[in-house]
């Protein structure tokens, strides 16, 4: 245990670990300082001056996020002279600033914006003209740069330096002319933290850019279904869709970041070409189907069931329930590895979030998850048998799905469970079935830790009632 | 409620009924006969003539364009934010002018649900959109009462079709350095 001090901020008693960042300090608990510079993920460089303070018995102001806890301190924030100094500082990150907020995506969670209205609130003094700098600057990765409107806080230097370690970007030439620039084009798999961490919107998300305005989007606190680390994500989104997925703090899991496969997660969710209800396949063309024609295609047939990993616990124990004491054989549906084991941050190999998960509950109902259980069951088909295949909600690996497929042909009736974009794959089967996505259904996966993760819904685009326990429920009909 | 309207007129209170008649009267008589020799009636024969609104009279709205014939909207969406019915619709996109960057491809206003508040105009940082004296719309089925930005912009009474040209361009912006 670290030893805690005592000190007051503004007056207000707060702890803190001895030897702590004093500006993490105030900000743990509770108490509002501007800054653009610290982020609690990065190292410390105290350029931006934004988070000066007071303290009894020092001459003069410092910033707080280059000083330490210690016992007794007496800081103060709202003194006439910091918010002098806080808003002469804002004058200077705003002297070169273009103000194309109208065209800016950052406009709405933008920190010069926050810090204008709250600290700002002056008017110019700037009688020179601008300094121009390079606009529009693709420099890869779905990254996009402005230089014009970078405030220098260096965050983007310091996290390709130290989290990715391959040194992208940095700040070239000095005092007015200074900005950020980046070697060639980004070049690794967490370039879009660059896009969050960025306090002002000098880099924005190309996927993102000029969809949506911010302040038309809701936040869904949720879990990326990607890979099965279980990142803590959040999904933006509103009634026409889902838009963007952001990292959400977690110190167990994720930290402050994620990967960028993980953010598009969110994309087969809101698909136009989304599974709406059950449909038939007519000779290779998909045509809305009544339900009742499917269950009457099921009749009678020995049924078997492929579900996949991304299901929840939730789910798979009312599938188990469901099917409980019914002539029925379950596989598990693994997909194969997609790069190495663990790239040293984040991202795993291992594409199947709920696999732990899937795993306990097979076990609990008696099925084998096993390969050979999978190969069993494919080994046995016959034109008797009606074959419901869940498709993993992201489809990594294609091509390992189709030799699946071509396996499912033998069955006399094939259904799929898809909750994706109605691929053209899914032509080899004679039904299709809506599931609900990750952002439409409340539940717990387990990820690599075996720690239970929260999806939460959100909004509802394709199906959020009808699960794999509701078709599981026509079995032996 | 049950009190007839005419005893409550300052005319009868103040001169009596006989004089105040006669000065209503001669209120009336004065209109009729400056009606009968002066054409300065208010009453119309619309629509062949036509009452012309000042210019703060707030009608059918006006996209306004460059001096180069683009829309000066950036689609900021402020307008579409600060809209109180609901009925601006835009899509952005990309432009490929980079001191543009932001350009709408589709702009809609529903007039059967815009209010005519004026508050789109209000909310623009750009003057791109702003509300005429026009006030003759009609239409049949609901599609044609969602206005297109041709139309917004580019329609026949505005300069002929070539639009309105707003007050400051993205070129002389960067020109100023502003």
């Amino acid at each position: 245990m670290t030893e805690k001090v005592k000190l007051t901020w503004n007056g207000k008693e707060i702890e803190a670990p001895k030897g702590s960042n004093l500006l993490k300090a105030a900000l743990d608990n509770g108490i509002e300082v501007a800054h653009y510079c610290y982020h609690s993920g990065l190292s410390v460089a105290g350029v931006c001056r934004m988070c000066m303070v007071e303290q009894d018995g020092v001459p003069r102001p410092f910033p707080s996020c280059n000083a330490t806890c210690g016992e007794g301190m007496v800081i103060r924030s709202d003194t006439p002279k910091i918010k002098a100094s806080v808003e002469a500082t804002l004058q200077f990150h705003l002297l070169n600033h273009p103000l194309d907020c109208p065209v800016c995506d950052q406009a709405g969670e933008c920190g010069l914006q926050d810090y204008y209205m709250k600290h700002g609130q002056y008017d110019s003094q700037m009688i020179d003209k601008k300094v121009h700098k390079e606009k529009v600057q693709d420099i890869g990765k779905n990254v996009m740069l402005d230089a014009e409107r970078c405030i220098l806080c260096s965050r983007c230097v310091r996290f390709t330096e130290e989290i990715t370690k391959t040194n992208e970007m940095g700040i070239l030439n000095r005092g007015d002319h200074a900005e950020i620039q980046c070697n060639e084009t980004l070049k690794n798999d967490y370039a879009q933290n660059l896009v969050d961490i960025c306090p002002v919107g000098a880099l924005t998300s190309k996927d993102f850019r000029f969809k949506q305005r911010v302040w038309f989007l809701e936040d869904v606190h949720t879990t990326c279904i990607g890979c099965e680390t279980g990142c803590s994500v959040k999904v933006s989104e509103n009634k026409n869709g889902a838009f963007r997925v952001k990292p959400v703090y977690d110190h167990e899991v994720n930290g402050h970041w994620m990967c960028d496969d993980g953010r598009y997660i969110y994309k087969h969710v809101s698909s136009p070409t989304r599974l709406g209800g059950a449909v038939e396949n007519i000779n290779g063309l998909f045509v809305p189907a009544d339900e009742l024609n499917v269950q009457a295609a099921v009749k009678g047939k020995k049924t078997k069931y492929i579900l996949s990993t991304a299901l929840t616990i939730e789910e798979y124990a009312n599938f188990f329930n469901a099917v409980k004491g019914k002539n029925v054989e379950v596989a598990l549906y693994t997909l194969p590895s997609d790069g190495p084991e663990f790239d040293g941050i984040l991202r795993r190999g291992d594409k199947n979030p709920n696999l732990r998960g899937a795993k306990a509950a097979f076990e609990l109902a008696g099925f084998d998850h096993s390969q050979a259980g999978l190969d069993n069951l494919l080994g046995s088909i016959s034109s008797s048998d009606a074959v419901f295949v869940v498709v993993p909600e992201i489809l990594y690996n294609e091509d390992h799905f189709n030799t699946l497929i071509k396996k499912v042909e033998k069955a006399g009736v094939r259904i799929a469970l898809a909750c994706g974009e109605t691929l053209g794959t899914l032509r080899a089967f004679n039904y299709l079935l809506p599931i609900p996505a990750f952002l439409e259904k409340n539940g717990e996966i387990l990820n690599y830790q075996g720690q239970a993760r929260k999806l939460r819904k959100g909004m509802t685009y394709g199906e959020a009632s009808k699960d794999v326990s509701y078709y599981g429920k026509w079995v032996n009909l | 409620m049950g009190e007839p309207m005419i005893l409550k007129a300052d005319l009868y209170r103040e001169h009596g009924f006989l004089k105040g008649l006669y000065l209503g009267l001669k209120i009336t008589m004065m209109t009729m006969i400056r009606n009968l020799f002066k054409h300065d009636r208010m009453t119309l024969n619309y629509p062949e003539e036509k009452y012309f609104y000042s210019d703060r009279f707030r009608g059918k709205h006006v996209l306004t364009v460059k001096e180069d014939g683009t829309l000066r909207c950036t689609s900021c969406m402020l307008c579409a934010t600060y809209c109180p019915a609901q009925c601006i619709h835009i899509v952005a996109a990309d432009d490929s002018d980079k001191s543009v960057e932001k350009a709408p491809v589709s702009f809609e206003i529903e007039m059967l649900r815009c209010i005519f508040c004026g508050y789109c105009e209000e909310a623009c940082p750009v003057d791109a959109i702003r509300l005429t004296n026009e006030y003759e719309m009609s239409g049949h089925a609901e599609q044609e009462w969602v206005a297109d930005h041709y139309e917004l912009a580019f329609r026949k009474s505005l300069n002929n079709g070539k639009g309105v040209v707003s007050t400051v361009d993205d070129k002389d912006r960067m020109k100023l350095r502003l």
